[in-house]
């Protein structure tokens, strides 16, 4: 299938207003997504890390085609998926899946897990014969690891853990073969203790079977964990693009920074951390110029005018920030 | 199955489930339980309740039991007829215009209220005068003017299913809308629709009854509406041709409410489980 | 000690079954003092949390046990008792309490009705205080007057932890106080806990699903699993040496910033269903030190190395470090 490159994406909601506003014209927008560009490499897991309403998600969603994209292009091989016709969709399917953030919500409570895994087959008409599509559902649970499948198959959602649902919904996904999965937020809804077995699934997956993985997550830790490199998102924008092992001692952004020293760890030195300034900014007033400048405890004047533009500072290490150069 | 257990052992189910089976008994197997035409006269008009008559006779020396018997053939006929029309459109409807959203829903909402306002016992009357009665006229015509309250409902539960993550997942799936539509959205929220079925059971029962007693009935059939109107003017010499039908029309009526209310409670019950 | 929990059981009733939500836990808070509560959905720290306040849903009850604020013990006491101690003894924090903000009233009314609920001040009077515990807990006092939905999450929390401090508690429980907000507004709390803590001279429960969170704020911490404490200590003693299988386990499933990328300890199967609970230590299904003894034994509470208290048949034998 290729990389997938993502250029100048951007995504625009409208806010409900007033009848009176929308008459006049004066209808506001919110950019959720706005102006990013990133390459996701074949056989890559990427990490794509930000605060809540700060776009990730949109972003993933617009990958998989349940969002349109306001404008910009995603290039998956030489198509783009953006304007890309009904006919295509269908085998875009086959190659482009996704993980949900919330097992409880993801899988249809009136549906048995043999039908919901079945679900993707059914429609992109992938199985041969009711054979086949028995086989392939009973090898996919198992690689899941909920065996024995006939244990399984005709449960009901509500008779499942969180974390065996997270299960289904990982072999749903993965049914087709995809080459390519985008994973929303996968453990922040499980308990802890079982986190550690769909972390180190994915992580299995990407190795063995060499699915390309889109993790969105407001943590850092787990991106670091599964992740080959990081983005980090602000209000919209990409504002920190790493490689995953040097994050820890080369990552430059203010708001990278700020993460990573306010992130709970166990094992984290917390004399030092560095000073929180200011409430977060909301997304639907973004700040002029630099939007993290209000936060930033390194803005000068000019931050607050001039917007900066994710610049190559090494090989593989992107950054947005106007003093970055300056400040080493 | 845990709420089907619940449902089946609520006492409102089961009183409910008595009477419509009683009923439902007396609609099937009408001509074994009382032979012949019920139209045809049996004997002298207004008999009291006694050994060969236990309803008595009408004025046209009709056996009331009879009549009750066949009768409740057409009030089950309107009941699931009409209800079943209006379940149909109703969810239809309801749901297109939930999950298409837009200004497809704007002029939906706008019908379903239009549909709401007319006047459906003059729109009978007027369709009987230019059609003539006949029993599949009228429930096609009840049928079609009380689906929109089922419509409203049905929309209401796609506008809270449609942004569950589960119809997105589907859609990751490769399913078309339409599809995802009736697989996965109308299942998960049909729940209220169908009890408010119920209640529209007894609607069309209760509009058959009053079209029989205001002599807008198929001539050809009997119907409890029909021994009212009989009744009507004897009332003071022979109560029992109000009284035994009156009541007869009650208890379903009544048999359907504890349905509906059963159901309801039931499917709020299931909301807590999963919770 | 001001508060003391000994032997407390509390059991929910299911249908026709009685299931046991906290098992026989007992532990102490002095002056001052911070203890975190952490576990898996289902293990009873929340629980913990409400019979504390003596405030359990009507199926709930306590069915063994003392919980004594200063003494006076919270299961017994009368309704009067109770009221001069709840809120003014003790006060707590609710999971989602800040979901639970009317959104129609001002947050300053909010908070002032609140106190004149409880106490016979002046309406002045409960101003200034919301006014003062406001800037207490770094929202500007201008900002008393405004609605909830002009608030971030992480403030929202913040005038949240004002209202639950606005009776001048001595002891103050606060559930999953950081979890619905992001990072860094995270850190705030947590922050301001401790400040707080320092400064109001407060005894403080943190109850989490959060290890690394509660860790920052607690200097003792008690693991609980199906219901019981299974290990109780110094913070980083039982998070960083622990000694039972359990809170080894759970430490070594969540990844680590300042740890090399390594392979992530799972716990197999899942968390305990309350409604069967299996004889013998409650862990022992997932445990991979599991003997004969565990399946047939529940193991006593018993002391460890560094002030511990463990609850294991192996506890001795079993020095994990991270």
């Amino acid at each position: 299938m290729g990389d997938i490159i993502v250029e100048n994406l951007s995504k625009d909601y409208v806010l409900k207003t007033g009848f009176i506003k929308q008459l006049r014209g004066k209808a506001e927008t919110v950019s959720a997504v706005n102006d990013v560009s990133l390459v996701i490499n074949e056989g890559e897991v990427l990490g794509l890390v930000g605060e809540s309403g700060c776009g990730k998600t949109t972003l993933g969603k617009m990958l998989v085609k349940i969002e349109s994209a306001s404008s910009g292009t995603i290039m998956i091989g030489d198509k783009n998926i953006v304007n890309i016709r009904r006919k295509e969709l269908f085998d875009f399917r086959k190659d482009v899946q996704m993980i949900f953030q919330d097992p409880y919500d993801s899988l249809d409570p009136k549906m048995t897990v043999y039908d919901i895994v079945a679900e993707p087959l059914r429609y992109l008409k992938l199985a041969k014969n009711s054979e086949d599509m028995i086989e392939k559902i009973y090898e996919m649970l198992r690689l899941v690891e909920l065996s024995p499948p006939e244990q399984y198959v005709n449960r009901y959602p509500h008779r499942l853990s969180g974390g065996q649902r997270q299960r289904v919904a990982i072999a749903r996904a993965l049914i087709v073969n995809p080459k390519f999965v985008v994973a929303d937020e996968p453990v922040s809804m499980l308990d802890v203790s079982i986190r550690a077995g769909i972390l180190n699934l994915l992580q299995k997956l990407n190795r063995e079977n060499g699915i390309s993985i889109l993790l969105i997550t407001h943590d850092l830790a787990t991106a670091r964990f599964l992740s080959h490199r990081i983005a980090v998102m602000y209000l919209g924008k990409i504002v920190e693009l790493i490689s995953s092992n040097k994050l820890m001692e080369m990552a430059v952004h203010p708001y990278t920074k700020l993460l990573l020293s306010s992130a709970p760890d166990l094992f984290a030195d917390t004399s030092n951390r560095i000073e929180i300034k200011g409430e977060a900014a909301s997304a639907t007033a973004p700040p002029k110029g630099c939007r993290f400048s209000p936060r930033c405890n390194y803005a000068i004047a000019s931050c607050f005018e001039k917007e900066p533009e994710l610049t190559e500072i090494e090989k593989d290490h992107f950054v947005a920030c106007n003093r970055v150069f300056e400040r080493e | 199955m845990r709420r089907l257990k619940i449902f089946i052992t609520n006492k409102q189910t089961i009183i409910g489930l008595c009477i419509l089976s009683v009923l439902l008994v007396f609609a099937i197997f009408a001509p074994v339980i009382s032979p012949g035409d019920p139209l045809f006269s049996k004997g002298a008009p207004i008999q009291r309740p006694n050994k060969e008559h236990i309803f008595g006779t009408d004025n046209m020396g009709r056996d009331v039991w009879a009549m009750i018997v066949w009768g409740s053939r057409i009030s089950m006929v309107f009941a699931f007829g009409a209800a079943g029309i209006s379940l149909i459109i109703g969810v239809v409807l309801g749901a297109l215009s939930g999950y298409i959203g837009g200004v497809f829903d704007d002029i939906m909402s706008r019908i379903f209220e239009v549909f709401y306002i007319i006047p459906r016992t003059f729109l009978i009357i007027l369709m009987v005068a230019i059609f003539g009665s006949s029993v599949t006229l009228m429930v096609i015509i009840v049928g079609a003017t009380i689906w929109p309250s089922n419509a409203k409902i049905m929309r209401a539960q796609v506008l809270t299913l449609k942004s569950r993550t589960y119809v997105q997942a589907a859609e990751v799936a490769g399913g078309k809308r339409l599809s995802i539509l009736f697989r996965h959205v109308v299942p998960n929220g049909i729940g209220p629709v169908l009890s408010n079925s119920t209640l529209q059971m007894a609607q069309a029962v209760l509009t058959e009854a009053s079209l029989s007693f205001l002599g807008l009935g198929d001539p050809s059939v009997a119907s409890w509406g029909k021994i009212l109107q009989a009744g009507q003017s004897h009332i003071s010499s022979a109560p029992w041709l109000v009284i035994i039908p009156g009541i007869v029309i009650a208890l379903m009526l009544l048999a359907f409410n504890l349905l509906g209310t059963a159901l309801q409670m039931t499917l709020n019950i299931k909301q807590q489980l999963i919770e | 000690m001001i508060l003391e929990v000994k032997d407390l059981t509390v059991e929910f009733q299911i249908g026709k079954n009685f299931l046991t939500a906290v098992n026989n836990v007992n532990f102490g808070l002095g002056q001052q003092d911070s203890l975190g509560l952490v576990g898996e959905s289902g293990c009873g720290k929340s629980t913990t949390g409400y019979a504390l306040m003596n405030l359990l849903p009507k199926n709930g009850r306590i069915s063994n046990g003392k919980v004594l604020i200063n003494g006076v013990d919270i299961v017994t006491a009368s309704d009067a008792e109770v009221r001069s101690i709840r809120w003014k003894e003790i006060s707590m924090i609710f999971q989602n309490a800040m979901t639970a903000l009317n959104p129609v009233q001002k947050i300053g009314d909010q908070i002032v009705n609140a106190l004149l609920e409880h106490e016979t001040i002046s309406r002045s009077e409960a101003i200034d205080r919301a006014s003062y515990f406001f800037e207490k807990v770094g929202i500007s006092s201008s900002r008393l007057m405004q609605y909830p939905h002009e608030f971030s999450g992480g403030m929202k929390q913040r005038a949240v932890i004002a209202l639950a401090l606005i009776c001048y508690p001595k002891i103050l429980i606060a559930d999953e106080p950081t979890t619905a907000l992001d990072v860094v507004a995270q850190r705030q709390v947590i922050e301001l806990l401790i400040d707080l803590q320092k400064e109001l001279n407060l005894s403080m429960i943190l109850i989490s699903h959060d290890i690394s969170a509660v860790a920052e704020a607690c200097e003792k911490i008690a693991v609980m699993y199906g219901g019981e404490i299974m290990e109780i200590g110094p913070t980083r003693d039982v998070l960083i040496r622990n000694n039972h299988p359990y809170t080894n386990a759970l430490v070594g499933s969540f990844p680590s910033l300042h740890k090399p990328i390594s392979k992530l300890t799972q716990i197999p199967g899942s968390p305990p269903n309350l409604a069967d609970m299996p004889s013998g230590c409650s862990f022992y299904p997932r445990c991979t030190y599991a003997q004969n003894i565990c399946l047939h034994e529940k193991p006593p509470m018993r002391s460890v190395r560094f002030n511990k208290l463990c609850k294991c048949h192996f506890a001795e034998e079993l020095d994990f470090n991270q």
